[in-house]
């Protein structure tokens, strides 16, 4: 692999001028930065500029009831630089009931926050609960979080995002993919990442696994729990 | 000005270290965040957290690199937190953040640049900005982001290949030539 740096060839060296440019520009000076410093010292309070954030991020570490592996794969199709709106949104899933019924009222209680998925699928295995949720369009993509109803230990989230034009694969290959993302083989591979493993190298694993069913033009891109999928 | 008799010890001591650096990594924060708001708060975070953690450094030569690590540390903790807040707004709403730009530099562009950086994992992004916009080495941005060099060199084709899918959307790159030359270009960073 070449790591040429060779900007006068890369396409974006306008653009990335320009964000030099701009980003240097009217820029605090250290005295900006000496006075902000002291102003946090004397109050011991760094104001977060996300309250809401930091809640929410609260919410879900004050419910540590997870009863199994959770793998809530969001598989989303979406139009070149669509991003728009994203809420969030948290499932209460009870892992006693039989895989139906926790189909049903997933299924429910997204349609109760708005969200309109393609499909809702549940599996249970021995200790292990597999949600898969999927949507076809930006703003039916909820940041999950997960309650569960019981004691448990093991809980995993994947979002996964498939951003591809829609010209650029098959109606036949697109199925094909669907299917695979919605297969056993490729929840296995979310729900059973090392947590020890990093995004790139996760990635990788991701990259071929698609290669190996005959996707190998498929490239994903890995931060955390969130996993976007792009088709060249 | 700041009156120094505010500032306690600790301060005066990463004030001084910080003097030499500042406006670089200020910079950086506002090249590897969604808007000039949002990095000057990435860089208000990591000088916190810094000051907190003065103790720790024990050569003040090292302080440089020290200080990058924190930065990146906190923006991608920051990024952990809200994967909502990196997906790019659409109306533009976020415009208004940015400070007037020079004369020299087409806003516009650099927008498109922010856009086009903001659809990286936080990861490749800083690889991609330390790396195109810092000039730094494959080795230095190991030794910063505390991964291996070929994990440094995997980040920077990965994000080259995103960037170049984001040009080729926005029609930038024609999508038969683009296609046809598949990832060499990419490796290369010919994305014209």
């Amino acid at each position: 692999m070449s790591t040429d740096r060779s900007r006068e060839l890369f396409p974006w060296q306008k653009d990335a001028t320009s964000l030099r440019a701009e980003t240097a520009h009217d820029l605090p000076t250290i005295h900006d930065t000496a006075a902000a410093l002291a102003r946090a010292v004397a109050t011991a309070n760094h104001p977060r500029r996300h309250p809401k954030e930091k809640r929410f991020m609260s919410i879900i570490k004050t419910k540590p009831l997870i009863a199994a592996a959770i793998a809530a794969a969001l598989l989303l199709l979406v139009t070149p630089a669509a991003y728009a709106l994203v809420h969030h949104f948290i499932l209460d899933i009870d892992p006693d009931q039989p895989a139906e019924v926790i189909e049903q009222n997933v299924r429910d209680q997204l349609t109760a926050a708005g969200v309109n998925p393609t499909s809702v699928k549940v599996q249970k295995q021995d200790d292990r609960i597999e949600v898969k949720i999927r949507a076809e369009n930006e703003q039916a993509l909820p940041e999950l979080g997960v309650s569960l109803g019981s004691d448990g230990t093991n809980a995993v989230q994947a979002r996964v995002r498939l951003a591809m034009d829609p010209d650029a694969m098959s109606e036949d290959d697109s199925q094909k993919l669907t299917a695979l993302l919605e297969s056993e083989a490729f929840g296995e591979l979310l729900s059973t990442r090392d947590p020890e493993m990093a995004d790139d190298d996760f990635a990788d694993a991701i990259d071929s696994f698609f290669a190996d069913h005959g996707f190998a033009n498929i490239t994903a891109e890995v931060s955390g729990a969130d996993v976007t999928l792009s088709a060249d | 000005m700041i009156d120094s008799t505010q500032l306690t010890q600790p301060d005066q001591r990463l004030c001084a270290l910080l003097g030499p650096i500042h406006d670089e990594i200020r910079a950086l924060a506002r090249r590897i965040a969604r808007s000039d708001a949002d990095g000057d708060d990435l860089f208000h975070e990591a000088a916190i957290r810094a000051l907190q953690k003065l103790d720790d450094l024990r050569d003040d030569d090292k302080f440089r690199a020290w200080f990058f690590s924190i930065l990146l540390s906190v923006h991608r903790n920051r990024y952990r937190k809200s994967f909502w807040k990196r997906l790019v707004p659409l109306s533009g709403e976020d415009h208004e953040q940015v400070a007037s730009p020079p004369a020299v530099s087409d806003p516009g562009s650099a927008e498109r640049a922010r856009r086009a950086l903001a659809t990286l994992p936080p990861s490749q992004r800083e690889a991609i900005v330390l790396f195109e916009l810092h000039e730094m080495s494959i080795d230095e941005i190991a030794a910063l982001q505390g991964a291996s060099p070929s994990a440094v060199k995997s980040r920077l084709s990965r994000g080259r290949k995103s960037l170049r899918r984001f040009y080729r959307r926005l029609g930038v790159v024609p999508a038969t030539r683009a296609r046809t030359q598949g990832s060499a270009a990419i490796c290369k960073g010919d994305l014209s």
